[in-house]
């Protein structure tokens, strides 16, 4: 009996040694790997400050609009080297809209137009990526405007990365296309869809975002 | 606004209320030529101005719309349907009118409750979308019994105007209303309330028209009702959608309809002559006429550069 008690105290010695080196070695191939997707794909907060989203409109047929919406926010994670793993979620608030004349940003928010009471925000949340050349990629994903949702395609430039204050940044610029009909803003609008009315019904916004690593 | 804008605000919708209430009331006094009283019921085709108000008000939604629907996701653009639940309620309570004398009663009891249906329905049709982020629901609740209160108590005003101002006259008594929701949506930015506003007073002018050639046309028990509807659709959307619209001359504007009850005390209903009119006529004006002013002294600054 004593004889067995001491065989079995060095064999649960080395079981507990090998289930504590098992441990140690499943923790660092852990870590390893949180530092190779870090590596990998970043995530990355958005700058409301430094970032931009600008929409253009045709006028009464002849002229081209800009204004754009402030604060935007969102965050994403990319690697150019593994684009598809990419995920991008941004959003901004309809009130935010601004177009350098306060009557007009007013009328813009009410019932006409965003009804931002009901519809507080814009968003995207990106479906997937893929590489077409260079720095140039196509970025999938639903926007959700005016109580609609929609897939949509934009051209997606990634501008790269950098520092700002001693902190990773990165920053791409995203051209999208849509039609304001397809999310039921048809205000002012011809009645054939197409431009010619007091506002257009194609509008291209720019989303222009610097971004900081998390 | 574009010529076509102006002619589907105002235009079509006068000439389908013209045409439409002519047609009826004529063919209603050729067939079913009034007997000697003059209190013979039914008085004419009280279904007729509910129906041609609600076909006209949706020609011009549909002009306007190039994607028009049923029941938009926007719970602002859904005027066209609570509008047109009001036509469909008017008609429902003009058959009050196609009792019997003796049973009358049970018809009257009928058609008040269906006008608080109306007021509740056309509030949380418009407003309960905004719960929870920008109404409770208990606001929600709230604004709906006090809509459909309002509606009711209107409706019942300016049906027993509408009883006593025939022809010309009632069109003329509600125009006042009409025209003042021009101001006070404009001016709080919401372009579609004002260019709405501009179709119901084609459609009032319109019936004014068709009461000078027809003496009998009457607005009571259907026509009154989709006219207030109309309003209350778009009053509480210029209210709880657009943040720099003023509260007052809308609250001001609610109590005109009720203003025009002044015609109705002994003294002046039993009156012969203009003056029961003017009675209906005089406060409902000038209580609307005090909201469409607020409106304007209220309004944002001009730009130099309109937009």
């Amino acid at each position: 009996m004593r004889i067995r008690t001491f065989a079995a105290v060095p064999v649960a010695l080395l079981l507990a040694a090998g289930a504590l080196g098992f441990a140690a070695h499943e923790r660092s191939r852990s870590a390893a790997a949180v530092e190779t997707a870090t590596v990998e794909a970043a995530a990355y907060a958005v700058d409301p400050v430094h970032s931009s989203v600008v929409f253009r409109i045709k006028h009464a047929g002849v002229a081209n609009f800009y204004g754009r919406f402030n604060g935007l926010t969102g965050e994403f994670t990319f690697d150019p080297e593994n684009p598809s793993a990419g995920q991008f979620a941004f959003s901004v608030k309809t009130q935010n809209v601004d177009t350098g004349n306060s009557q007009r940003d007013d009328h813009l928010r009410n019932a006409d137009f965003f009804n931002a009471v009901q519809f507080p925000t814009i968003d995207f949340k990106s479906t997937s990526i893929t590489h077409v050349e260079g720095n140039h990629y196509v970025l999938k994903g639903d926007l959700s405007l005016h109580g609609k949702t929609k897939p949509i395609e934009a051209k997606f430039e990634w501008l790269g990365t950098g520092t700002f204050r001693n902190r990773p940044i990165a920053a791409f610029e995203a051209l999208i296309e849509i039609k304001r009909s397809d999310f039921d803003m048809t205000h002012y609008m011809a009645p054939d869809g197409s431009d010619s009315g007091g506002l257009g019904n194609n509008v291209t916004i720019k989303v222009a975002v610097e971004a900081a690593q998390r | 606004m574009s010529i076509r804008d102006l002619l589907f605000a105002t235009v079509y919708p006068g000439l389908i209320t013209g045409v439409g209430l002519l047609a009826a009331w004529l063919l209603w006094q050729l067939l079913f030529r009034p007997s000697a009283s003059i209190d013979t019921r039914p008085r004419g085709p009280l279904w007729a101005a509910p129906v041609v108000f609600t076909l006209a008000f949706l020609v011009a939604y549909y002009g306007f719309n190039t994607k028009p629907q049923l029941w938009p996701t926007s719970s602002a653009m859904r005027f066209h349907t609570t509008a047109a639940a009001g036509g469909a309620i008017g008609v429902l309570t003009s058959l009050v009118a196609l009792v019997p004398a003796r049973f009358r009663w049970a018809g009257h009891l009928v058609r008040h409750p269906l006008t608080l249906a109306l007021g509740a329905f056309i509030a949380l049709a418009l407003l309960a979308p905004l719960t929870p982020h920008a109404l409770s629901a208990a606001k929600v609740m709230l604004i709906a019994a006090a809509s459909a209160a309002w509606l009711a108590l209107a409706t019942a005003a300016l049906d027993a105007v509408a009883h006593r101002q025939q022809g010309w006259r009632m069109p003329v008594v509600l125009l006042p209303v009409a025209a003042a929701f021009i101001p006070v949506c404009y001016f709080g930015a919401y372009a579609t309330g004002a260019q709405f506003s501009a179709c119901l007073i084609a459609l009032l002018c319109a019936a004014l028209i068709v009461g000078l050639i027809c003496p009998r046309l009457s607005l009571e028990h259907g026509g009154v009702v989709f006219v207030l509807a109309a309003l209350l659709s778009l009053g509480l959307i210029a209210q709880f959608f657009n943040p720099n619209s003023r509260t007052w001359p809308l609250i001001l504007l609610a109590l005109a309809p009720i203003a025009a009850g002044v015609s109705l005390l002994p003294a002046i209903a039993d009156r012969k002559g203009l003056l029961p009119f003017l009675a209906a006529f005089a406060p409902m004006a000038l209580v609307a006429g005090a909201a469409a002013l607020w409106a304007f002294l209220g309004r944002p600054d001009l730009d130099p550069y309109p937009y």
